[in-house]
């Protein structure tokens, strides 16, 4: 079952046109990473899909429920980690989940339990000062714990390691893929490397609409697989091989590229047949950075 | 709601505004009393010098409607310095997505509203109760309470208008996020309600006129002279409420 529908949603702000009949759905127990370049939309998809936005058109579906603008009914089901996490300073990292457990309607005893567990997960068991001396990773952790102390079935974290250093950042992409198990996560990001890190499925939001989804496996693999490079022994072979394959790329030294793989058996059959050097012969793998690079870039 | 309001209330306790509050209350509810004891000796301090520039002055007597006057012209000032203090209560939640959070964890946008309504009514009504309870206390204890009419009365008045005043703050809130916009359109109202005041056949019918105890307790005007003005701001306030929790519905937060 999908969790998260999205079908034809239109917005505006003025003249620009931010997203233009967006549509994808996000199955149950999945990490789904939600691409795209800053400005794409992304943030502007999630605050519609939280009913803090209105789209001009276009359904949300948040666990089978229609979400509405300005109606916070589907969000009993959510949970939501935005980007910077602005807290009540005066409160200590309990006092906040207590108040966000009594907001969500918890039984207090269950709000205890719960919030110890998360605290341990997130790694602030230890904490007591008020949020005020919290650092910034500190306090995305404990936006983690806030937002998954209700049990969401879907949780929501808009661009949560961007303002992270390295550290804070692997702390977080751990602790997002510990609790895939029970529930769903959309992660959006700009940052590649954290999707490949712990992402299922992946959409890449592009002028308004998604460019490209999927598993990670299904998007390499679709797009065909990485460059081929060559090297040969000696520059007179490198020139030898471009003679007769015009769709080899010299690189540097004696290097060349193949990036139609298909041609390989023949090239091989060939410096085989002439005797050509071979050093080196490596196949590259495609990263999300390349195809979502092509896709951008057409 | 109680969740939000006890948050409310911690946040009022921890931010030092309770306090703040509290003090300037207390101060102006001991002052009163203790402006009006001081006069006569306040008056012979300066009796010589005033002699010397040509004033002669009498004997000065007070009695408990001195100190009743004093608590009717402080309260303005004071109800003032409220609105200021409160001044950040929505737009410090709009600024810091406050209200996003609590709108993203289900909590309705009508309670939000009226539970912030609430929390300031609370807050303003035990501030004024402590204020009254301690002018009310001295200046009974110095001068008995004889010769004041409708004392009650002319105090629920003064309350009535600060629940007035707070549902046009909170209206302007929810308009205008900002502190600036808040406070600057709550003035801009009690500003052309003043103006309107200063016609004397609009005047009585205005929230402002709730203010004018002092001619309730010294039998000048009597209660019914109240009425319209305190029906008109019972009933305004419920409209600026249920405005405000209208707009909220909507308003991009």
């Amino acid at each position: 079952m999908d969790i998260l529908k999205i079908e034809g949603l239109k917005k505006s702000f003025g003249t620009k046109e931010v997203l233009r009949g967006l549509s994808f759905s996000v199955p149950e127990h999945t990490v789904y990473g939600f691409v795209g370049r800053n400005g794409a939309g992304k943030s502007t998809t999630m605050k519609i899909a939280l009913g803090i936005l209105a789209a001009d058109s276009g359904d949300v579906y948040v666990d089978g429920d229609k979400v509405r603008y300005g109606d916070a009914s589907t969000n009993r089901c959510v949970g939501y980690l935005p980007d910077v996490p602005e807290f009540y300073d005066y409160m200590t990292a309990r006092e906040y989940l207590k108040f966000c457990g009594e907001l969500s309607k918890m039984e207090a005893a269950e709000i205890k339990s719960r919030s110890e567990e998360l605290l341990s997960l997130v790694g602030l068991a230890g904490e007591k000062k008020r949020v005020k001396g919290f650092s910034r990773g500190m306090k995305q952790r404990l936006g983690v714990a806030q937002a998954l102390l209700h049990r969401p079935k879907l949780l929501i974290c808009d661009e949560p390691t961007s303002a992270l250093d390295p550290l804070g950042r692997r702390e977080l992409l751990d602790i997002l893929e510990a609790v895939k198990g029970e529930t769903t996560v959309l992660f959006s990001t700009h940052i590649l490397s954290d999707v490949e890190q712990i992402c299922d499925r992946v959409a890449l939001l592009e002028k308004g609409s998604i460019a490209l989804e999927g598993t990670i496996d299904e998007i390499k693999s679709s797009h065909g697989q990485g460059d081929v490079t060559i090297v040969a022994g000696s520059d007179e072979e490198c020139k030898k091989l471009i003679g007769r394959f015009g769709k080899l790329v010299r690189g540097e030294h004696n290097s060349l590229k193949l990036k139609e793989s298909e041609q390989l058996p023949d090239v091989l059959r060939y410096i085989a047949d002439e005797g050509i050097t071979l050093m080196r012969l490596e196949r590259g793998e495609v990263t999300l950075e390349d195809l979502f690079m092509e896709v951008i870039s057409e | 709601m109680s969740a939000y309001i006890k948050k409310e209330i911690t946040e009022y306790m921890r931010t030092g505004r309770m306090i703040i509050l509290g003090l300037i209350f207390i101060f102006f509810g001991i002052l009163n009393p203790a402006m009006a004891k001081l006069t006569p000796w306040l008056m012979e301090q300066l009796a010589g010098e005033m002699e010397r520039s040509g004033f002669k002055i009498g004997e000065v007597t007070v009695s408990n409607l001195s100190s009743w006057e004093q608590y009717f012209k402080n309260l303005p000032m004071i109800m003032m310095v409220f609105v200021l203090v409160i001044g950040g209560a929505f737009a410090a939640e709009y600024k810091s997505g406050g209200f996003i959070f609590a709108v993203t964890r289900g909590l309705k946008r009508d309670r939000i509203v009226l539970s912030k309504w609430s929390m300031l009514n609370l807050l303003w009504t035990v501030l004024f109760a402590v204020h009254t309870g301690i002018t009310y206390g001295y200046t009974v204890y110095f001068w008995g309470s004889e010769g004041v009419t409708s004392l009650g009365l002319s105090m629920f008045f003064w309350w009535l208008y600060g629940v007035w005043m707070i549902s046009l703050f909170v209206l302007m809130a929810v308009l205008l996020p900002t502190v600036s916009g808040a406070l600057g359109g709550t003035a801009a109202v009690y500003f052309a309600i003043y103006l309107a005041g200063m016609i004397p056949a609009v005047s009585k019918y205005l929230p402002t006129f709730l203010t004018g105890g002092m001619s309730l307790i010294t039998g000048e005007n009597v209660s019914g002279d109240y009425t319209a003005a305190a029906v008109i701001a019972g009933v305004s306030a419920a409209v600026m409420l249920a405005g405000a929790v209208m707009i909220f519905r909507k308003k991009q937060l």
